[in-house]
């Protein structure tokens, strides 16, 4: 059938688009994010130890650690492959996006976890 | 502790006054504290400083380009795709639009909560953190947990400028955690995703419907043994949420599910008020 080709062909295409510069974008973010901190430790003449930062971090991995591999699980069916790499980049997720692609799928009436769904969470996002 | 330091990296043109006359004291000064920049950073409370700096400043500038770029190629993928499974442009732009203005009440909350923060941590550390790609609920609890384990408290005496770089790394690493988690997970469910879906269709319909039942159902619960006004807040807003998108269904009016959201947190946040103070 043509019409299955040309609807598999354009969700191919969208998939891709999203994950590839989903990705990359994400990695750039993730640059800068991380940039302000390397900033402050290596450069600005502030003494930061290493040590400290590893000791900080342990604390915060003993807090968040479980969260930060369960919301990923929990979220991608509701978000959708696509919508993962904006939401956790951008973030505020549970307060603000989720609540965002909801109202939005339910405005125009599609359900989630359909493409259509997708698509309205990704434009909502 | 000096009142105010001299910044390693600010270049300060000679006070005047006594002792400050001369060129040659000054010279010693900047001397002095480019010697000894360490002591005289890490001990100053005076952290917008340090908060302020032009380099934060890019990488926040950063990180906001990047989302507008990320958001760019999104749309544009969207509106290419969405004709061939049987979308209009316009149900498109009615979700773009739907998203903008539900996101006006959540947006608000966070705002309240970065202005206030914003003597803590700086103006661009607060939109990168809180606004651009932290969340509000992490992030502060984030870097008290941080400055805890330097010995710090936020906001305090104890908390320098050594402390906010700390308490900035910690969180930014932290922050990071779920972008990491994100960029190996997604590819993997993704698979995991597509086999079910060619074995069970229906399973996936069902599955994402459950689980932000789910989702909201634990963040709402976790809330009400906190005291009598969050169960206030949470049954008012269910209320006004259940009862806006009656109303919407009834009246086949959309635009009240688009500014449901708003509303029922801003009437939510008025009865929580006046409850607290009868």
């Amino acid at each position: 059938m043509p019409q299955a080709t040309n609807i598999h062909e354009a969700l191919g295409a969208f998939d891709r688009t999203t994950s590839r510069w989903g990705r990359i974008t994400m990695l750039i973010g993730l640059a800068f994010s991380l940039a302000a901190p390397a900033y402050l430790v290596f450069f600005s003449g502030l003494d930061i130890q290493i040590s400290g930062i590893l000791a900080a971090f342990g604390a915060l991995a003993a807090v968040f650690g479980v969260i930060w591999i369960v919301e990923p699980l929990t979220y991608f069916p509701i978000l959708g492959a696509s919508s993962m790499y904006q939401a956790f980049m951008i973030g505020n997720i549970s307060n603000k996006l989720l609540p965002a692609a909801m109202i939005a799928q339910s405005t125009i009436g599609v359900k989630p976890g359909t493409r259509k769904g997708e698509l309205a969470s990704v434009a909502a996002i | 502790m000096r009142r105010s330091p001299p910044k390693a990296w600010e270049f300060r043109p000679a006070p005047a006054g006594p002792g400050w006359n001369s060129f040659k004291d000054w010279q010693l000064s900047m001397k002095l504290s480019a010697a000894v920049p360490a002591v005289v950073d890490n001990n100053s409370t005076d952290i917008l400083a340090v908060a302020n700096s032009p380099i934060l400043w890019a990488c926040a500038i950063g990180v906001f380009l990047v989302i507008v770029l990320q958001s760019l190629i999104y749309m544009k993928a969207a509106k290419t795709a969405a004709p061939h499974i049987g979308m209009s442009q316009e149900d498109v732009s009615t979700s773009f639009k739907a998203g903008a203005i539900s996101a006006l009440g959540p947006s608000l909350a966070v705002v309240l909560v970065a202005i206030a923060l914003l003597t803590v941590f700086g103006t661009p550390t607060v939109l990168v953190r809180i606004d651009l790609i932290g969340s509000v609920s992490y992030e502060t609890a984030a870097a008290a947990i941080a400055a805890k384990s330097a010995g710090a408290e936020l906001g305090g005496p104890t908390y320098t400028q050594a402390v906010f770089g700390l308490a900035l790394a910690a969180m930014s690493l932290g922050g990071a955690m779920w972008m990491i988690a994100t960029l190996i997970l997604t590819p993997l469910l993704k698979r995991g995703d597509s086999a079910l879906r060619k074995v069970n269709p229906a399973v996936m319909t069902v599955v994402p419907g459950a689980a932000m039942i789910a989702a909201f159902m634990v963040l709402g619960i976790g809330e009400l043994p906190k005291s009598a006004l969050h169960i206030v807040a949470f049954a008012s807003s269910a209320v006004i949420m259940t009862l806006l998108m009656l109303l919407a269904r009834w009246l086949q009016a959309s635009w009240i599910k688009e500014w449901a959201l708003g509303i029922a947190i801003l009437l939510s946040l008025a009865i929580t008020y006046f409850a607290g103070r009868i």
